[in-house]
């Protein structure tokens, strides 16, 4: 153990991460789940699994954090199992240690402790020859074991196995006799099996390819209609459908439905979802089409009046979770946003547009209680996306100009008041400051009654319009 | 004269008054869609119970033009067509005028308004294309000109901005057609009357409004809209800024004094709109000239 300013001082710029055994642990299983595209049976220790079920992850050591692959009759489908360890390490970046043994213990004891990776032992006595010289704590039993081994003599599992087997027990506990009878496969062990989650997943597979438009539109509509139907019958609704389509060249299309609100009401999603799917482009044959539904979220069956009334309350707040449904599938959901004002002088920066389907009312900002209180006779009414650059004749540098040409037009002016020096915030931090030279505000009104928002840059003297009372 | 049975006579009375106005069910529904009036009698429109509660109208809490037109405001469940006249920017949308609106639509002018808001439920108002877009501040100084909350609107506001034309009449029908919305500002594109009837129809059978920001060379086609008006930035002599607002038509009567001025009154503390009286100030001018004459 070693505090960790003097970890730091011995290995400068070295990256620091708090110890997380639950995150860690999750990722694992992750991986776990990753790993059962190799085998129907993909365990974690069960050191791992047990302190996990008793709260304890903390005083799990990392030696367990490791995964079981069953390649029990998998070798049809990935070949001899040298090569499928090379790809297998490929594909782990060569980070991993691999072994193969015919018991779970032996093949644990073989991934940590042996030499060479991967250390592959294909039958029991060979098994037993890889185990031999390995250390007497390969065999998975608790340190103050492998001390009273060592007392003795006992260093390696060579050794180990030339005590006679019947002492054992009582001489270093029952654990021990059964590591030993795990490893050797006298004892069976059991697989703690992790188990994939639930996938709301439809797939159809065509042959001959559908090549008709109309063909293709009906078997998405189907498949929309038996995946809302699995969906219904588990109480579930998604948030997010993924649509993909594959042509016969394998090259697959990917379209996504995003949702506003999670929904499984059929109607109201073949309403919206309809428009789209005759909207979109199909390129060349379809040879399968793969419906997937995402983020699920649990439904409580809601009763609905019969006659929808508009000062109904949650009639209301239904059809407005449908009607942002409708707009983020049909429109887009960037496209939809809702307003935010910040307490910002810096007119640009005084509000923010976010999408109305991220900003549930979990996240809503906060800020609007801050806005600066102008009035509308000092901020215009519309405001540029960007001030329009224009020339002007000003007789004084403090005056507003009397002469602007904007949009290629001479606008004389016959009114002008300001200015309202607006300058960079301090407070906000370097970006801003950069980016934003203090600027001179003048409101101005043209001889045909059009009153514009003008500033002139202090830095480079150009003068811009950046809103018009409109 | 073909008298309608008993039962609709009391339906009637309670309505529109008199029976013997109502000649027939035909007539009747002539006078629900407030194609057929008396004279003499306001053109009256059947109001579903939900909505006859918001009130008929959104007025523009200006007295000269409420007074003027025939319900005291713009009427509900209706389109409205909004233009822009500047030459120098064919592409520009009034904003401060329908900033106002909406205001009145979700928050009502009134106190008395403001009791039934508390009592409806949260309805949205909807913002459709950038061109049609309010700078969010102006939103927030509008309502807090009149009392109320100023992030009420803003909350209440959606934005949307559909990436083309058909995608934006989309838009505007399916808004008008949805229960959650109050009111729809959107800019329009190039439509035919029989998409105005379509959106019009739309937003009778759903009781929202719409207010129709369109190209000011549109402004002779045909359409459906139940009134018509033209934003024209006017000179002011005050300090504020005035817009010649008219009013090119207004369905089912016939055109009164149809022009205003309005601007920001900022004579008190709070900022609303009035009307201008329309005195023609050349004193601007004369300074002009003197100074083009070097005096």
């Amino acid at each position: 153990m070693m505090a960790l300013p003097l970890a730091q001082a011995l290995a400068p710029g070295s990256y620091v991460e708090p110890f997380d055994p639950v995150r860690d642990c999750r990722a694992l299983y992750k991986l776990a789940v990753w790993c059962l595209r190799f085998s129907p049976l993909v365990g974690l220790d069960s050191e791992l699994y047990s302190a996990r079920k008793r709260g304890e992850l903390a005083s799990v050591a990392a030696l367990h954090y490791g995964i079981t692959i069953d390649l029990t009759g998998t070798q049809k489908i990935h070949g001899d199992t040298a090569s499928f360890c090379k790809r297998l390490a490929k594909l782990f970046k060569d980070r991993s240690r691999i072994a193969v043994a015919p018991t779970i213990g032996g093949a644990w004891a073989l991934s940590r402790y042996a030499t060479t990776t991967p250390c592959i032992a294909p039958s029991l006595p060979a098994l037993i020859e890889a185990l031999k010289p390995l250390q007497t704590r390969a065999l998975r039993i608790e340190p103050n074991c492998v001390e009273r081994l060592t007392d003795i003599g006992v260093y390696t599992i060579e050794d180990l196995l030339e005590l006679p087997r019947h002492t054992l027990g009582q001489r270093f506990g029952k654990p021990l006799l059964y590591r030993l009878s795990q490893a050797l496969g006298s004892l069976e062990e059991r697989l703690h099996t992790v188990t994939p989650p639930q996938r709301y997943e439809r797939h159809k597979i065509f042959e001959p390819p559908l090549s008709h438009r109309r063909a293709i539109t009906i078997a998405i509509e189907q498949l929309f209609l038996e995946l809302i139907r699995e969906l219904r019958a588990a109480q579930l609704s998604a948030r997010s459908f993924i649509l993909t389509l594959e042509d016969t060249n394998a090259q697959c299309s990917h379209k996504e439905f995003p949702l506003a609100s999670a929904t499984n009401d059929t109607k109201h999603l073949t309403a919206i979802i309809q428009p789209v799917i005759d909207a979109m482009r199909f390129c060349g044959e379809i040879h399968a089409i793969r419906l997937q539904a995402r983020f699920m979220g649990q439904t409580t069956h809601e009763q609905r009046s019969f006659t929808a009334r508009s000062y109904d309350p949650t009639e209301v707040a239904r059809s407005y979770k449908e009607l942002l449904n409708s707009f983020s599938i049909r429109i887009g959901k960037d496209r939809v946003s809702i307003a935010t004002l910040h307490h910002s002088y810096v007119p640009e920066h005084s509000f923010s547009y976010t999408s109305a389907l991220t900003s549930t009312a979990s996240n809503t900002p906060s800020v609007m209680e801050h806005a600066v209180p102008y009035n509308l006779k000092e901020r215009p009414s519309t405001l540029f996306a960007k001030p329009e650059p224009i020339t002007t004749i000003a007789m004084l540098p403090d005056k507003p100009p009397s002469f602007i040409q904007w949009r290629s037009s001479h606008l004389p002016i016959i009114y002008g008041m300001g200015p309202e020096r607006i300058a960079p915030e301090w407070w906000r931090g370097d970006p801003q400051r950069e980016t934003f030279s203090t600027r001179d505000y003048f409101t101005v009104q043209d001889r045909s009654g059009r009153w514009l928002w003008v500033f002139r840059d202090q830095q480079t003297q150009e003068w811009f319009v950046h809103g018009i009372w409109q | 004269m073909t008298m309608s049975p008993r039962s609709t006579h009391s339906l009637q009375d309670t309505l529109y008054g008199p029976p013997e106005a109502m000649q027939s069910l035909a007539m009747q529904n002539l006078v629900e869609q407030g194609l057929v009036w008396r004279q003499g009698d306001e053109p009256c429109t059947l109001y579903r119970f939900g909505d006859a509660q918001e009130g008929a109208t959104i007025p523009f809490a200006i007295p000269e033009i409420d007074d003027a037109l025939p319900q005291h405001g713009l009427q509900r469940g209706a389109l409205h067509e909004f233009f822009y006249n500047d030459p120098l920017m064919p592409e520009a949308f009034p904003s401060a005028i329908p900033a106002l609106l909406a205001h009145n639509a979700f928050c009502g002018a009134t106190q008395q308004d403001t009791a039934w808001r508390d009592s409806t439920p949260l309805r949205t108002i909807m913002w459709i294309g950038r061109g049609a877009w309010p700078t969010p501040y102006s939103l927030s100084q509008i309502a807090s000109a009149t009392h109320s909350s100023p992030d009420a609107l803003i909350k209440a506001s959606l934005f949307i901005d559909p990436p083309n034309d058909k995608l934006k009449l989309w838009a505007i029908e399916t808004a008008l057609r949805s229960l959650a919305v109050n009111l729809v500002v959107a800019e329009c594109p190039r439509i035919s009357l029989t998409t105005t009837k379509r959106l019009s129809l739309a937003a009778k059978n759903n009781g929202t409004t719409a207010l129709l920001l369109r190209n000011i060379r549109d402004s002779r086609a045909a359409s459906c809209a139940t009134t018509r008006w033209v934003v024209t930035p006017a000179p002011s002599s005050h300090e504020t800024p005035l817009w010649d607002l008219s009013l090119l038509k207004i369905k089912g009567n016939t055109l009164r004094s149809s022009s205003w001025l309005v601007g920001i009154d900022g004579t008190s503390s709070n900022v609303s709109m009035r009307v201008f009286p329309r005195v023609v100030d050349r004193s601007h001018e004369e300074s002009d000239t003197l100074k083009r004459y070097g005096t």
